[in-house]
């Protein structure tokens, strides 16, 4: 077996050093690789940690206190800040992927609705082509999950793809349609809170990119890449000045 | 973005202190005329207080709030030698990794007096208090109990400079307006001082013991 490092390793080997059946220890799958925005956020954490040791040896009260960046704190920092601002497209991107999968969905419950007033008709066509407005619901449906499941950058979006898929088999079965209508309102708009929050992430990437690079600045005059004065202007706002 | 702040706690205070950096190099470029560095000088500061000086009160005392709170910090621990450090060496200390100078209350009061009086207010001198028990006086143990501040005039109206604040009190350490520092229910001994050093003196020797201690009159 190929065994991972880090995390995978110690899970691995406190599995492998345990006494179990061989078949026990091949179930263990590989931990998935964590994204830009986590591994810098462990960096800036290990940041941290190294403020909070300087502060004791300085013997100051506060880590704002703290004189002398560690240069190699400083690379940390910097190619923290260089994940974070490479992830954002990918981020953007993920907001983008929401908006067709939205659309499949709104789609799918105008065809469920058109669905249920047939249904009520005592006419034979009519009953026909409420199965067959039932049946397009449910390829609108299989649609928004193939979609859904292509948004990234760390969103988790399994509650999401489980719930379309019951959605999906009780418009395959004979679940009732006011339920399907009722359920698809409700992931829309818990799709529509994850586009929002791909946005947020996003945005705030772009303003956790331009606050390191001010930290580098101020550490660093001769820093490159100081925040420009749009930057500047951009989150000023958003710092408490006070 | 990262879930929690908690664990972020030192780039959270940076956005503050970046944030306050940045609208106080605002304030002293609109005043100056010329942008105003990254980490000021005792020059730039100079220079930026007598810009304000016909200004009011109100503006002064904000302008000097902003400065102090966006390039000085206060790291906690005081010496005895910080009563005797000059305005120059407070300005000449490497800046912190959040570009902002560390110094006491002393540092906050000398500071704060000259680029006040550069803004037109009258240094009427430095006062010291310490809230200590007898047997911290007797054993010399009276670290982290003393705070210093700066007592001023301007346009006819007293102030105190404490740390980054003006207190608009004549002397912020005794009487009903007094701010709270350290043990409170230790006696409080004030000694004033034309220089802070003299201040400081006047109160490990011979201070007096404030109307706010709990010996009320006593003077030691």
């Amino acid at each position: 077996m190929r065994l991972q490092r880090t995390f995978g390793n110690a899970a691995t080997t406190s599995l492998l050093t345990q006494d179990q059946p061989l078949g026990a220890a091949l179930v263990v799958q590989r931990q998935p690789k964590p994204n830009p925005v986590d591994q810098a956020g462990r960096a800036l954490r290990d940041f941290e940690a190294w403020a909070d040791d300087e502060k004791k040896l300085q013997n100051v009260t506060d880590k704002a206190a703290v004189v002398g960046l560690d240069p190699k704190q400083a690379a940390s920092v910097q190619a923290a800040a260089a994940k974070i601002v490479a992830y954002i497209p990918t981020m953007r991107s993920a907001a983008a992927k929401a908006d067709p999968s939205i659309a499949a969905l709104n789609t799918a419950v105008t065809l469920a609705k058109k669905a249920s007033s047939l249904m009520k008709s005592r006419d034979q066509i009519d009953q026909l082509e409420a199965g067959h407005a039932r049946n397009q619901s449910r390829d609108a449906v299989t649609q928004a999950i193939s979609k859904v499941s292509q948004i990234d950058a760390g969103i988790d979006v399994k509650g999401l793809i489980k719930n379309l898929k019951a959605i999906e088999a009780a418009l395959n079965g004979g679940g009732s349609l006011g339920d399907v209508i009722k359920y698809l309102n409700t992931t829309i708009s818990e799709l529509q809170k994850v586009r929002t929050e791909a946005d947020k992430r996003a945005d705030s990437a772009q303003r956790v990119d331009v606050l390191l690079r001010a930290f580098l600045t101020v550490n660093n005059p001769a820093f490159k890449a100081a925040p420009t004065a749009k930057e500047i202007a951009d989150i000023k706002s958003l710092l408490a000045g006070d | 973005m990262f879930g929690s702040a908690v664990d972020y706690d030192f780039f959270v205070d940076f956005a503050n202190a970046w944030g306050q950096q940045i609208e106080a190099r605002e304030a002293m470029t609109k005043a100056t005329g010329r942008p105003a560095p990254v980490i000021p000088s005792q020059v730039d500061a100079q220079t930026y207080f007598a810009a304000v000086a016909r200004k009011g009160n109100a503006e002064v005392f904000d302008a000097y709030q902003s400065f102090a709170s966006a390039f000085f910090v206060h790291r906690g621990i005081a010496s005895v030698a910080d009563l005797r450090l000059k305005v120059s060496d407070l300005f000449s200390a490497k800046a912190s990794i959040t570009g902002r100078r560390g110094l006491v209350c002393t540092g906050f009061a000398t500071m704060g007096a000259e680029v006040l009086a550069r803004a037109g207010a009258t240094l009427d001198g430095f006062s010291v208090g310490i809230h200590a028990s007898d047997d911290m006086v007797r054993d010399d143990k009276l670290e982290e109990q003393g705070h210093a501040i700066a007592r001023m005039t301007r346009g006819g109206k007293a102030f105190s400079v404490s740390n980054q604040v003006i207190v608009q009190v004549k002397n912020a350490l005794v009487g009903p307006d007094a701010i709270k520092w350290g043990n409170q229910s230790n006696p409080l001994f004030v000694g004033d001082g034309r220089t802070m050093d003299d201040g400081g003196r006047q109160d490990a020797g011979e201070g007096r013991r404030s109307q706010e201690g709990a010996d009320a009159g006593k003077v030691v």
